[in-house]
């Protein structure tokens, strides 16, 4: 049976291919404008399928691994690329009003656990300018999560702050006592690391161990005030614990203290300086 | 209810027929119907894309990688060589670049409604600007918002987000419903003050059950920001997928990861349940195919889930996946 509508099948196919390929075509087609179409098509006839993997477990048939790579120049720049030509107004706009040069950075920066020249650096600006809003804070911290890029080895511009920490959220001060502190460093400990600046901590399985705030031993019952993100106040990046604790709120905006400093530094015309100093290790 | 099941034999039987089906059905849809057809649905899904309008910048391990100019290159290569396929997004578009600060998600609206979503649910940062500036952006974009756990009272949302949507590609219609992660501890209860959270299990049950009964969906996919698992007893995507009957593919984010390998579940009632999820920042695309047996009895058989690569190709391989490859059960 099926022999013979595979042969009606393959004669109908040749005869009348394109009114068979009209009816099914699929909705979206119907739907999108033809100069769009007709665009991409043309556009994306250089990729190719790089590498194939397929799992050897059960599922073999389903889960396999693909990269494809797009090889065009347009692509790589995203710029003139015609179907998103209006992207270029909302872009230039933003590039003028964020191209402002704040500081020379000799390096490429980049962020990484336990701790990084980048985690650092933020850090330590975070607590320099903490101190200018509070008499005494005693340490800074910035979840790792909320740095979301690197700086390149150019001169720094605002856009560049922006896209490190592109998360709107304010400086606060919260007052601890030692063994809470202690539970902080702990749950971040337990992620692999922070970004902070005026303590020392050793990471052993997990937990956080030869903890030094300033250069003193932690005092369990000693109380410190720590400079930290209202996310992390507000009890965000599993944080819960921090919640309903005694909180002085900042106002302002952890992007615009780090721009804002970054200018004040470059502005003698003094490049970015960095430094691992091996306050977080991991044992 | 679908079935499952892979019989290499009964399939290549199956293609003999079916292929014989497709021919005629243009001609004697009723032909279709008696004896059924299998056809070959893409699904394609981001999530998290986070306002990564451009590549990532030099000074990052991913520069030259994602971008939406790359992206639409890459759904149009794929367009162009499947017959079906549809474009989802588990939500968090907003927030991560200049462009949402600056512009409170007008670039990533247009964006995605050039790029051809069929349906996108919402993440916790699609919040950030507000509930208002949350409608005025989706006003922008025609796609279906679908959030089936989230209420929105008297605000506008309500009228632009629904609970459900179903897809027609024909001869087959998917059912796309959407879950909300609780907003307790991540939107901050000012940005959100007319959002009533739901039970997402709750929710997913009387979706999953309106889809195939009522609507009579082929196939039903929950598009979820609850995030791929928990060490703790927080709803998940792995928790969905054991726990809600009716659901075939489930369609993760909020949890950033890379699945370069489905995950794959059987819900209470003996089926399979397939777990997705595309990283974030639009670093890679998220494809899915399937053939459907359309006919007197519907049967689905899963035939590759792949994540796919978009941009620089210095950097195949390298970054993103470090560090984030979550256990795969299957
Ligand atoms: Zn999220």
């Amino acid at each position: 049976m099926s022999r013979v509508f595979l042969l009606v099948w393959i004669l109908l196919t040749v005869m009348v291919k394109p009114s068979r390929a009209v009816s099914w075509d699929n909705f979206r087609e119907k739907q999108r404008p033809n100069s769009i179409l007709n665009l991409h098509i043309y556009s994306t006839t250089d990729t190719t399928v790089l590498k194939a993997r397929r799992s050897k477990r059960s599922q073999a048939h389903f889960n396999s691994y693909r990269s494809y790579q797009i090889n065009s120049d347009s692509i790589l720049k995203d710029r003139g690329y015609s179907p998103f030509l209006w992207v270029d107004s909302f872009r230039n706009l933003q590039n003028l009003m964020t191209s402002k040069p704040l500081i020379w950075s000799p390096k490429i920066l980049i962020k990484s656990m336990p701790e990084s020249e980048l985690t650092n650096l933020l850090a330590d600006m975070l607590l320099f300018e903490s101190r200018q809003i509070w008499d005494s804070v005693d340490v800074a911290l910035l979840n790792p999560g909320g740095i979301r890029a690197g700086f390149p080895a150019d001169t720094l511009r605002l856009m560049h702050v922006m896209e490190v920490l592109p998360f709107p959220n304010r400086l606060d001060r919260i007052t601890l006592t030692g063994g809470d502190l202690k539970q902080l460093l702990d749950h971040w400990a337990a992620k692999g690391g922070v970004a902070a600046s005026g303590l020392r901590m050793t990471i052993k399985e997990g937990k956080a161990i030869d903890i030094l705030v300033g250069n003193e031993p932690i005092q369990l019952n000693q109380s410190y005030r720590i400079a930290l993100p209202d996310y992390l106040v507000d009890g965000g990046d599993g944080c819960s614990f921090l919640m309903g604790r005694q909180v002085q709120r900042g106002a302002f905006r952890i992007t615009d203290l780090v721009a804002a400093h970054l200018e004040k530094w470059g502005s003698s015309g003094a490049p970015l300086k960095t430094q691992m100093d091996g306050r977080i290790r991991v044992q | 209810m679908a079935e499952y099941g892979y019989n290499r034999r009964q399939f290549i039987r199956e293609l003999g027929i079916s292929a014989g089906a497709i021919g005629l059905s243009a001609y004697f849809p009723a032909y279709l119907h008696a004896r059924g057809v299998t056809c070959r649905l893409s699904i394609m899904h981001t999530n998290d894309t986070h306002s990564r309008i451009d590549p990532y910048p030099e000074g990052s391990s991913m520069a030259g990688m994602g971008g939406i100019s790359a992206r639409m290159d890459l759904l149009n290569t794929i367009r162009s060589e499947s017959k079906r396929s549809i474009l989802l997004d588990a939500g968090d578009f907003f927030q991560g670049t200049p462009y949402f600060n600056f512009y409170q998600g007008e670039v990533e609206i247009r964006a995605m409604q050039q790029l051809g979503y069929d349906a996108a649910t919402l993440g916790n940062h699609d919040f950030d600007g507000g509930m208002d500036n949350l409608f005025t952006q989706l006003s922008r974009a025609k796609f279906p918002v679908v959030c089936a756990n989230y209420s929105f009272g008297r605000h506008a949302l309500a009228q632009r987000c629904q609970s459900a949507v179903v897809i027609r590609r024909d001869p087959l219609k998917i059912g796309v419903f959407g879950l909300g992660i609780n907003p307790s501890g991540l939107i901050p209860p000012a940005l959100v003050p007319h959002l009533t959270y739901v039970d997402p299990f709750e929710a997913a049950r009387r979706q999953a059950q309106q889809l195939r009964t009522i609507c009579g969906c082929h196939m039903v996919i929950c598009l979820s920001h609850l995030g791929l698992g928990y060490a703790d007893d927080r709803p998940s995507d792995r928790q969905l997928a054991q726990t809600v009957p009716g659901i075939d593919l489930i369609v993760g984010g909020h949890t950033h990861s890379f699945l370069d390998q489905a995950e794959v579940y059987t819900n209470p009632i003996g089926q399979r349940v397939y777990v997705v999820q595309a990283g974030h920042s639009g670093l890679r695309l998220g494809k899915v195919d399937w053939d459907i047996k359309v006919g007197k009895r519907t049967e689905i058989y899963p035939v590759e889930a792949s994540l796919i690569s978009i941009g620089d190709s210095k950097n195949l391989g390298l970054g993103p996946f470090k560090g984030e490859r979550p256990r795969s059960l299957c």
